[in-house]
């Protein structure tokens, strides 16, 4: 046998193994998945009973860091002003940004300089000026220097008075009850550190001064193969990690964190791009290695809406930069792969995320190299071919099928017969182009994190394609 | 070429498995789409006959008769969750009217039935209609769900319980709020409040008391909501006798609630601890029972070595009903302490 042979035959096994795993990975985190769904849907009337004030939630500060958001950041401030909570603040980090942003604010809602006092728990770029808003008195506004939204989060976290801190992009628009549902996971375990929200895509859905009036699906089919991923996300992508305390990323769009866990920690990471789930390791890695008690969770509710890239250089933007903070979240807390004390979350979920979303896309890039320069060499036959093909794309359209299923089963926030039409086009869509152009990026992704190109915001060009009346 | 790619039978594997995916998605899909279009027109059957009930009972409660036609089986789940809605709506005799009418359809034993059932959903619902249909038949099978594992289920029925009787129930309440840590406290507040300061705050002071100061600080945060009578005598007890520090902290925090200046001399003790947010305690408390003969020991804090006493001292200051602005500058021009200034110069922003 010839050591070309042998190459072909070793990397067949390889590609079938593989296959063979994140199959039976994605279809084991859909069931955990739809046990976390079906549990929250049983208990979830009795939750919503609940409708008045206990005394104990817990009061937060929301900081939402701003670079460039003078499109969105008026109607984020108003859909934050219209939250059902007893007692929160705003903190809006205007990173030195080059457009209107903190000229709207000022606007807006008639800010004015002021003096502040306060504890200065995280390293930060130098700030320029302190504004309080004269008509809302739970609005301040931090002017500083550029130095990126991690810094941006410390420096509001540096500011905020209250236990608890949400992190939310200046581009997220939350529905009034989110705050509710994310805190009662901090009230009933006193272990928790850590809640996520699930997002969805706003592109497409009508908005009122912040607050959303209808759900609908964009006819942009970049955002609706977006909607399509943002579900698989969120319903099983993360829930399905929660039941074993091992969820590795809570988004960085619409987040909730117990402000001195994250102060102990060092804050947000300035070295990196990927700054919300990098937290969220060296958290995990932090409590597991200290053996300390912790729950880091996410819930189902849809409860922050944000606004998906519909070109595709900013998708691409973002999608490398996406790939890049993960690859560096996991290099930089390396230590927690099979680490004694790491338990499942070491031993099982990390691993697998290295193997399936961090070289995973290289796996799936070679694969497509190797049938398709087999076939063209007249190694693979047509037959070969698009049997592989049709196995490939059906497990994917399965994986999606079942998501739409669970959605189903939960909170079916799409309402009409339509949309469900959409989303199924959007699944097949997805894995015919572009679930292949996006794995070239993540490749992309993951070389420029091998080369340590330098990371920036990675601003998305904002098209306001959410209809706001 | 060798193995997968050439083996027949791996090819012909692969296709049956791929065909099989997508058969199944769209199988799936035909399914999801089905149950959406019966999910739509139950969604407008549902309305239709919320509106329809809804009328009913209001016309009942406010003195017009109109009969109910029997509920249907299939439907009665949604009838207890309007019920339900209802009461929790509706204040004084309305209430009774609205339970009474309930009765007369048997939704006791239907809701008692359903307790059976494998739902923990319907379970749930079935409690929270017994009681606020205060159904004592039900006690029993609750006292049992109280005991459980599921903390939802657990809470549903001593909160049901609580609604039921609540003079009876107060030692079971009491009782399970002490062996079950895990209960959160917001959902515990809401079964307090039922049961009213008055019935609840002499037996949870009492077992306080029996208690070791660890398990003493979760129950004194309940305190919040009793009766200020048995609070405070509780409260100075404790303060007298405990170095624990979350105890004290809990302790300030009710007699900032409950006190009165005459408990500032308490209050003034724990402006210098070593611990700086007992220290912080110490001032938000003297904030809400101090007076103007108060400001010096507050101006002392401003110059704390921790930054939230001195925010709190400030704030302290600014709250007094004596201050003014002109008040807070004099003050700063009397500060040498940097951290004071810029504390001050924060807060008459």
């Amino acid at each position: 046998m010839s050591s070309i042979s042998l190459v072909i035959i070793i990397f067949q096994v390889l590609y079938f193994f593989y296959f063979i795993g994140i199959s039976l990975h994605y279809l084991i985190l859909n069931i955990s998945a739809a046990f976390v769904i079906a549990h929250h849907m049983e208990e979830k009337p009795s939750f919503n009973r609940i409708k008045t004030y206990s005394g104990f939630e817990l009061p937060v500060s929301i900081i939402v860091p701003a670079y460039n958001e003078e499109k969105t950041i008026i109607s984020t401030v108003f859909s934050l002003l219209m939250l059902k909570y007893p007692e929160y603040e705003i903190i809006i980090v205007n990173d030195g940004s080059s457009d209107n942003t903190l000229q709207s604010l000022i606007e807006r809602f008639s800010l004015i300089p002021y003096p502040e006092a306060y504890k200065r728990s995280l390293d930060v770029n130098p700030i320029h000026t302190f504004y309080r808003s004269t008509t809302h008195p739970n609005i301040r506004v931090i002017d500083k220097q550029n130095g990126g939204k991690s810094d941006a989060l410390n420096a509001g976290i540096n500011l905020s008075k209250f236990p608890l801190f949400c992190c939310i992009d200046a581009d997220s628009l939350l529905s009034r009850d989110s705050m509710l549902h994310v805190v009662s996971q901090f009230l009933d375990d006193t272990r928790t550190i850590a809640c996520g929200g699930t997002i969805r895509i706003a592109n497409g859905c009508k908005f009122k001064e912040g607050q959303l009036l209808q759900v609908g699906l964009s006819t942009n089919i970049l955002a609706l193969i977006q909607t399509m991923e943002y579900l698989r996300a969120f319903l099983f992508g993360r829930l399905g990690w929660v039941p074993v305390n091992s969820l590795l990323i809570v988004s960085g769009s619409f987040s909730l964190f117990k402000k001195q866990p994250v102060i102990n920690v060092g804050g947000y990471s300035t070295g990196t791009i990927g700054e919300d789930m990098e937290l969220v390791v060296r958290l995990h890695r932090y409590y597991r290695t200290h053996g300390i008690p912790y729950k880091i969770t996410a819930i189902p509710e849809p409860i922050c809406f944000t606004e998906a890239p519909e070109d595709l250089h900013s998708l691409k933007n973002q999608r490398v930069r996406w790939q890049r903070g993960l690859a560096e979240s996991l290099w930089k807390n390396i230590d927690l792969l099979l680490h004694p004390k790491s338990g499942f979350l070491g031993w099982v979920a990390y691993p697998l995320t290295i193997l399936f979303e961090l070289v995973g896309p290289l796996i799936e890039l070679a694969g497509y190299v190797f049938f398709l320069a087999g076939y063209f060499l007249g190694i693979i036959s047509p037959q070969a071919l698009v049997a592989f093909l049709i196995l490939a794309i059906g497990f994917s359209l399965f994986i999606s099928i079942v998501t739409i299923a669970l959605e189903e089963m939960s909170f079916h926030i799409y309402p009409k017969l339509q949309n469900i039409l959409l989303l199924f086009f959007a699944a097949l869509l997805e894995n015919c182009g572009f679930r292949q152009i996006n794995t070239v990026w993540r490749v992309a992704g993951t070389m420029k994190w091998l080369f340590r190109f330098k990371g920036s915001w990675g601003a998305i060009e904002r098209k306001g394609t959410s209809s706001t009346i | 070429m060798i193995f997968f790619t050439t083996n027949i039978f791996i090819i012909k594997l692969s296709s049956f498995i791929g065909f099989f995916f997508v058969l199944t998605s769209i199988i799936l899909f035909i399914i999801i789409m089905i149950k959406r279009f019966y999910l739509i027109r139950k969604q407008k059957r549902d309305e239709r006959l919320l509106e329809e009930w809804r009328s009913i009972l209001l016309k009942n409660l406010y003195g017009v008769p109109a009969p109910f036609k029997n509920i249907p089986k299939k439907n009665i789940s949604l009838f207890l969750i309007l019920w339900n809605n209802l009461q929790d709506i509706l204040k004084g005799p309305e209430k009774e009217q609205l339970s009474q009418l309930a009765r007369s359809l048997h939704i006791n034993h239907i809701a008692l039935t359903m307790l059976s059932s494998r739902k923990l959903s319907k379970r749930l619902l079935a409690i929270s209609v017994l009681g606020n249909l205060r159904e004592k038949k039900a006690w029993s099978r609750l006292h049992e769900f109280a005991k459980s594992e599921n903390m939802t289920l657990a809470i549903t029925a001593i909160h049901a319980l609580a609604k039921i009787d609540p003079e009876k129930s107060v030692t079971i309440v009491i009782s399970f709020m002490v062996h079950r840590q895990d209960w959160p406290n917001y959902r515990l507040v809401v079964i307090l409040s039922e049961i009213g300061a008055g019935r609840f705050s002499n037996p949870l002071a009492n077992e306080i008391r029996l208690l070791p100061s660890l398990k003493q600080p979760r129950l004194l945060n309940m305190m919040n909501f009793g009766d200020g009578k048995v609070v405070l005598p509780l409260v100075k007890q404790l303060l007298a006798a405990t170095h624990n520090n979350e105890v004290i902290s809990s302790c300030l925090n009710l007699l900032s609630i409950f006190g009165d200046h005459r408990d500032v001399p308490i209050v003034k003790a724990y402006l210098n601890h070593k611990e700086a947010f007992i220290r912080m305690w110490g001032v938000k408390t003297l904030a809400s029972i101090g007076n103007e003969s108060d400001l010096l020991a507050l101006e002392r804090c401003l110059s704390d070595r921790d930054w939230w006493v001195r925010y709190r001292a400030a704030e302290a200051i600014k709250l007094l009903p004596t201050t003014t602005d002109e008040k807070i500058l004099e003050i700063r021009s009397r500060q040498s302490d940097r951290f004071a200034i810029d504390i001050l110069n924060y807060v008459i922003s």
